[in-house]
């Protein structure tokens, strides 16, 4: 008996031991049934040069209907969208059955896509009905980094605040190569699409795409016939979320602030993130205090183009010890390196620049528009401003404004206003 | 020295190496010890022409049998052979006579010659004091350039570029004399510096009145025109100086190759900057800033700005 009780839990160690170092990686929380409910409806999705059959980018995509239909991210197919006759879709499974998939529909505003398998999942994912409160724990799941289907719990900290564009902000480990994947609740349903997460240093802040937005996306797959032409269809949701973006600016109230002896535009959107630094390296013949705003509101429609946001900066540029010479020169060549800016003219027409000295309110500037429209779409551009007043007096502003995926009239009203709210206190 | 005509002997820049005085008909020309003019050239026959008078009186050449032959001609038309036996036209007075590698000349003794040029009082452009006083002036220009573009000061990139800036005109400088030694003249090193530093200065300072100039109006976008024509202008005249220096040739002649190669310099920096400009990733405008007191004009209104940069942006492109 004994011998029969030491045989059988050292085959249960054992057991455990071999599970532990399966390919399928478990969480540090270790919730075997969530994993165990989802993790057949959880795919590898692989765009791959036609050709060759080389694989040239990865993610995630989830099962949501018995007849194979799975949500992905919009960026994970972005190649196929753009150049189809390069690229193509296929999936694999995590116990490696592989197919192709088909294309049903897109949505770049919101970074998501319907594809088509040969795929017959019994139990595949369903959409939460219920949403979570901030604070709730959940499970992202995907492929990331060659890694195998791999699950991560993480904590629901509702919509983040910071972005344009309405994303959930769940504190996790996303990495690349999950984009796509699921993120669900202990009862497996969905309730997000992992997107992305925060780089410059920032660690474990995720984000999600609203279950909401993939299942209106996977309504319209069901319902409507697909597209022959992916490449126009993002080009006219691009535009679209450039005219709305564009307009909110035009109908917010810009709260002005002061920057030295300067009055200068602030929020140009109340979602605009803005951050001031200031420069007093000593030693140094000048300083400089600086604003920046910018919006997270840029779509991903290749890896060449992010289009549709905004960002301004001020400077102001307080002389020390230079003299009239040394200060003009100086401005000069902040003016030419605030200038430089490459556009691929795979992606642009022909640059067109205007520079004049524009009478502001207050002081005179030198003042540079600079704009390209995009090849695919010529009525969409970019327009770049920069604004150097005169350096008439020891503190000297330069400001600039980008505004990306912009129609022409909307962008010239939106320049025009900018180049208003600039003053000099009197 | 008196004689009937003179044979000249001329050198490869076309000056008067040597010249016989011809002192009786017929005069015999060869390398010959025998002969009334010898010609140190193994490729000249021993008795290889004979000049004499026709009934007219004009001087006439004969070959006498040489296998390398005679040719006549003009400076810069071809020449042509001379028939042995058979009488020839009479020669000019500037016409070139080619025997072997020889070339000759026949004038008369009455040739009018052409009244002397009149010597400058003071040739100051080809003295070491000029050289050595626009040297010192351009490096100062460029140090006073340099400290003007520092907004925090680094006196070893001021000395850094003065050294740079001496050595390079110097190393122009050093070309056009060695130009000149090779082509059989004298290296005028002085004269050549001041001519390299003259270009340099015209050039800051030019590019510097352009600059104000444009800012003042109110001209936007670089003007590639302007910078062109101002360096075809100015290469022709420094390069005129430069050939002036090195070599004979006519002025007509060294104007004309001094300006083509000014046109093709400035042609091709103009290409390549128009060409920079066609590209979707560069830009093109003016980045000149001076304070507004430089201004000649008012500054635009903020409306009249933005028709503009509509305007342009409507323009239809090529």
């Amino acid at each position: 008996m004994k011998n029969i009780f030491s045989f059988g839990m050292g085959f249960v160690l054992i057991a455990g031991a071999f599970s532990a170092v399966s390919a399928d990686t478990l969480t540090s929380s270790a919730k075997p049934p969530v994993f165990e409910q989802v993790r057949d409806n959880v795919v590898e999705v692989r765009t791959l040069v036609r050709n060759s059959d080389t694989p040239s980018s990865t993610g995630t995509g989830f099962l949501v209907t018995a007849d194979g239909v799975m949500v992905t991210n919009y960026h994970v197919v972005s190649e196929h969208v753009m150049e189809p006759e390069l690229y193509k879709l296929h999936y694999e499974t995590h116990d490696h059955h592989k197919g192709s998939l088909e294309l049903l529909a897109i949505d770049v505003v919101n970074d998501l896509a319907i594809v088509k398998s040969d795929l017959k999942p019994l139990h595949p994912l369903v959409f939460s009905q219920t949403p979570l409160t901030k604070g709730e724990n959940g499970f992202s799941l995907g492929y990331p980094l060659k890694q195998g289907l791999t699950v991560i719990d993480g904590t629901f900290n509702g919509v983040s605040e910071e972005s344009y564009l309405p994303l959930f902000h769940f504190t996790s480990a996303i990495n690349a190569g999950m984009s796509g994947g699921p993120a669900v609740k202990d009862d497996g349903s969905v309730f997000g699409v992992n997107v992305s997460k925060l780089t410059g240093g920032a660690q474990m802040v995720g984000f999600l795409v609203p279950g909401i937005y993939a299942q209106n996306l996977l309504r319209t797959a069901q319902t409507e016939k697909p597209p022959t032409d992916y490449k126009a269809v993002a080009w006219r949701q691009v535009k679209q979320h450039g005219k709305q973006l564009f307009r909110a600016i035009q109908e917010h109230l810009w709260e002005a602030q002061t920057l030295g002896d300067f009055v200068v535009p602030g929020k140009l959107l109340p979602a605009m993130n803005c951050g001031r630094s200031v420069n007093t390296e000593e030693g140094k013949s000048y300083q400089t205090e600086t604003v920046s705003c910018s919006v997270r509101s840029e779509l991903y429609l290749s890896s060449e183009l992010n289009v549709g946001f905004v960002s301004s900066s001020h400077a102001v540029y307080r002389n020390l010890t230079l003299n009239g010479l040394q200060w003009a020169n100086l401005m000069e060549r902040q003016f030419s390196a605030s200038a430089t800016g490459k556009k691929a003219k795979k992606n642009y027409l022909l640059l067109t620049c205007v520079d004049r000295i524009v009478a502001l309110d207050g002081f005179q500037a030198k003042t540079l528009v600079c704009s390209s429209a995009y090849r695919l779409d010529p009525s969409l551009r970019d327009f770049g401003v920069l604004v150097l007043a005169l350096p008439d007096r020891d503190e000297v502003l330069l400001s600039t404004l980008s505004l990306i995926g912009v129609e022409q009239e909307p962008g010239l009203a939106l320049i025009e206003r900018f180049l208003g709210g600039l003053r000099w206190k009197d | 020295m008196e004689g009937l005509a003179f044979v000249e002997i001329l050198d490869r820049r076309g000056g008067v190496s040597a010249r016989h005085a011809v002192t009786r008909w017929p005069c015999r020309i060869g390398r010959g010890y025998a002969m009334d003019v010898i010609l140190d050239d193994p490729y000249v026959a021993p008795a290889h022409a004979e000049l004499d008078k026709d009934a007219t009186g004009s001087v006439v050449i004969r070959d006498c049998g040489s296998s390398n032959g005679i040719y006549r001609g003009h400076m810069g038309n071809t020449m042509q052979r001379v028939v042995p036996d058979r009488v020839a036209a009479p020669l000019g007075g500037d016409e070139l006579l080619r025997l072997g590698h020889t070339t000759l000349r026949v004038r008369s003794g009455d040739y009018i010659v052409a009244p002397e040029l009149s010597t400058p009082r003071n040739n100051w452009s080809r003295r070491w004091p000029a050289a050595w006083f626009l040297t010192t002036f351009l490096v100062l220009l460029t140090i006073a350039q340099t400290w003007s573009q520092q907004s925090e000061e680094d006196v070893v990139q001021i000395l850094l570029t003065a050294i740079v800036n001496f050595i390079s005109v110097w190393i122009w400088s050093g070309f056009w004399s060695a130009m000149g030694i090779l082509s059989g003249g004298a290296a005028l090193f002085p004269a050549h510096l001041v001519n390299g530093c003259a270009l340099w200065l015209a050039w800051i300072m030019g590019k510097t009145l352009i600059d104000a100039g444009t800012f003042a109006f109110g001209i936007g976008q670089q003007p590639v025109a302007l910078y062109a024509a101002g360096g075809v202008l100015l290469g022709s005249v420094i390069l005129f100086r430069h050939f002036r220096l090195v070599s004979r040739l006519a002025r007509k002649t060294l104007w004309l190759a001094a300006f083509a190669i000014a046109v093709s310099l400035s042609g091709s920096f103009t290409v390549i900057t128009l060409y920079k400009f066609d590209r979707a990733e560069s830009v093109q405008f003016q980045s000149i800033i001076f304070p507004s007191s430089m201004l000649l004009t008012e500054g635009m209104s903020r409306k009249g700005f933005i028709e503009e940069v509509r305007q342009e942006l409507e323009a239809p492109k090529q």
